[in-house]
């Protein structure tokens, strides 16, 4: 194994043998292939690797420190649980799409540089997009498309960035990145849009919603775990501190949750949630202190955990019974008790609760933002996790497995590898939530908080128990918003209606003006082709055949008079 | 329909489902929100329990689990009007 090779690209190159296996084989090599490349991570210390010249450009492939091995470690346990998760699938191109995305989010993570990192962001990009296309559908189609063109255009928006940075500074460090300014520092400001569209950031956000839903029951697991999650990561690394970014996380903690409570897609309604997560993790980099950089990265490391377990379990109704729209299931429970309890174990993790992960990871941001005096964003902060419960908390595994009626629906469990995988990633959230020591050990900075004080512990329960009184009291009145098959207009209207119709409506209006604007142009075009045609067409005066004789008379002529001109002052 | 039919359906019917138990179960949960109140007393009387506040709303009796139930309540209540606003038909895309 070259000791040099960055992390992550070992699952790259794996990637590209698993078509050519079959079987027990290939099954054996994808569940391999994570855990060799986390054995080749562990093998390098912490430092630089790879440092190459490329033209004028110095780039350092692999930088590992305490803030990108967080991202390293969770993205290769993702990889493994998203393997694990989707082994029974036949359609190899999922696989090798689902690795080297993998790896390329993994080689993001650890990118010394901006040029290795904007490698890394477009690859993930279109490797992810198979993720949507293996779906097969038009819908997955369309909105594969509209996906790559917004994580691309993320990428060029990047590298604009980059460029300028370095034409300013003349270095391609990936590192803090100082100030945004349209006018004085253009270069850091555009690479701050780049990241903020991946991060979904709000009206940069609806590719998440759009495309998410419509991947691969499979593919939609890998999808939640890495693209936002390396934003997170090249946010906290570029832009920590940026307080811009607190006003963004706290609209990002409170719009998504309008948006989950009515919408019907089970898997959007994740979507919405994950954004809505991704909001706590952004306003823990925008306040910047050590207590909020940890907070945010235990929370991205924990959160990757229980909305890939959410994901699981809407991907294993998908799998058997073909829908996660709300309005057509019920009372599954029956028909998959350990799907149900799994995602029970999800919805008390990222809702919060005390022993389990999202307990001792969110508070952490939570705290910190107390600490610094950001009391609007606090108080959002405590609404969103009021909301958190509501979607993700009890819509999801309510909706999802229980319902207010039978859908008649009968079918299997999930299959045996997805069970496995939901329950590993079940144990790993209950595991962080009752042992937080280990997770705290591998943060950025050292961790001096206790998750587990009598107050934090009473006053998270009332919270969330009093909104499950909420919830009861409404539900037995059904003073709920009902779930029906619906489309929720969202920032992507933008796009995909108001501004195709807006250019039809111009074309209808500035059509017939074009149009005589054209003929006009046309017939004065003919007018003049017409005038010349009339001189030196065929039947023109200067296309005769004169005679020879009359060519001499003509020049008799015309010396004669040039004659009389010259000496007409000596007569 | 017989009482005795009523009877026969209510035992078929899985436990989870059947109305007696969701009317067990919500009145465990009052309970439970009940016995949730009691650190807030002790708080109040400096007996064995102190919240830890950074603003001095959390001091207040109950602040969480009144936000709780209000904030719960406010995001489904403002899911009736914010779906009179955006919902639109299932294909409205296609």
């Amino acid at each position: 194994m070259p000791e040099h090779m960055p992390p992550g690209t070992l699952l790259i190159l794996g990637a590209l043998l698993v078509p050519l296996l079959r079987g027990h084989l290939r099954s054996a090599w994808m569940l391999a292939l994570p855990l060799v490349s986390f054995a080749h991570l562990l093998s390098l210390g912490h430092g630089s690797y790879g440092e190459i010249q490329l033209f004028d450009y110095h780039l350092t492939l692999a930088r590992i420190d305490k803030l990108s091995l967080v991202w390293g470690y969770i993205f290769h346990l993702a990889a493994f649980l998203c393997a694990l998760y989707s082994v029974h699938v036949k359609d190899p191109i999922q696989h090798v799409a689902g690795f080297i995305y993998a790896g390329s989010a993994i080689a993001g993570a650890f990118a010394g540089d901006l040029i290795t990192l904007f490698v890394c962001w477009e690859l993930t990009a279109v490797s992810s997009v198979f993720l949507i296309w293996a779906r097969h559908t038009d819908r997955s189609y369309k909105a594969g498309m509209r996906y790559l063109v917004i994580q691309v255009g993320s990428g060029v928006i990047l590298l604009a960035g980059v460029l300028i940075h370095y034409g300013d500074t003349g270095s391609l460090a990936f590192v803090h990145l100082g100030d945004l300014s349209f006018t004085d520092n253009l270069g850091p400001t555009l690479i701050f849009i780049a990241f903020g569209i991946k991060c979904a950031f709000p009206f940069l956000h609806n590719w998440l919603q759009d495309a998410y839903p419509e991947a691969t029951a499979t593919g939609t697991v890998f999808l939640s775990a890495f693209t936002t999650k390396l934003s997170v990561y090249a946010l906290a690394r570029g832009f920590a501190g940026t307080d811009i970014l607190i006003p963004i996380g706290a609209v990002m903690m409170a719009f998504p949750v309008f948006f989950a409570v009515i919408e019907n897609d089970l898997r959007k309604v994740l979507a919405y949630s994950l954004n809505n997560q991704l909001g706590f993790m952004v306003v823990g980099v925008g306040v910047g202190t050590t207590m909020a950089i940890n907070g945010a990265a235990s929370h991205a490391f924990a959160h990757i955990l229980y909305k890939a377990l959410l994901f699981m379990s809407m991907g294993a109704i998908l799998h058997r019974v073909g829908t996660t729209k709300a309005s057509e299931l019920g009372m599954l429970y029956r028909s998959m008790p350990w799907t149900t309890f799994f995602c029970v174990i999800g919805a008390l993790s990222i809702s919060a609760f005390p022993l389990f992960s999202g307990f001792v990871t969110k508070s952490m941001t939570l705290t910190a933002v107390a600490n610094e005096g950001w009391d609007l964003t606090w108080f959002v902060m405590i609404f969103a996790s009021a909301g958190v419960l509501h979607h993700s908390g009890i819509k999801i595994p309510f909706y999802g497995f229980f319902g207010h009626h039978d859908s008649g629906i009968r079918c299997k469990e999930a299959p045996l590898n997805m069970l496995l995988a939901m329950g590993i990633t079940a144990f790993l959230c209950v595991g962080i939530g009752v042992f937080p020591a280990p997770l705290y050990s591998i943060l950025p900075y050292p961790v001096e908080f206790e998750p587990y004080t009598a107050s934090h512990v009473v006053t998270q329960l009332q919270l969330l128990v009093f909104a499950l009184l909420a919830f009861a009291v409404l539900a037995r009145r059904h003073w709920e918003t009902p779930e029906v098959p619906c489309t929720n207009l969202d920032s992507d209207v933008l796009y995909r209606k108001w501004i195709p119709a807006l250019i039809r409506t111009f074309n209808g209006i500035a059509g017939p003006a074009r149009d005589d604007f054209i003929a006009g142009g046309k017939r004065l075009a003919a007018n003049c082709i017409g005038y010349a045609k009339s001189y030196h067409g065929p039947t023109g005066v200067f296309a005769r055949t004169w005679l020879t004789s009359t060519g001499v008379l003509l020049i008799v002529t015309l010396l004669s008079a040039y004659l009389l001109f010259v000496y007409r002052g000596s007569f | 329909m017989t009482d005795e039919q009523q009877q026969t359906d209510e035992t078929q019917t899985p436990w989870i489902e059947r109305g007696s138990s969701l009317t067990l179960l919500y009145r465990l949960l009052i309970v439970i929100c009940l016995g949730l109140l009691i650190p807030d007393v002790l708080d109040l009387l400096h007996i064995g329990y102190h919240k830890h506040i950074h603003y001095s709303a959390e001091g207040w009796f109950a602040f969480y689990s009144i936000f709780g139930f209000i904030a719960y309540s406010l995001i489904v209540g403002a899911g009736f009007i914010w779906r009179r606003v955006v919902m639109r038909d299932e294909d409205y895309y296609a």
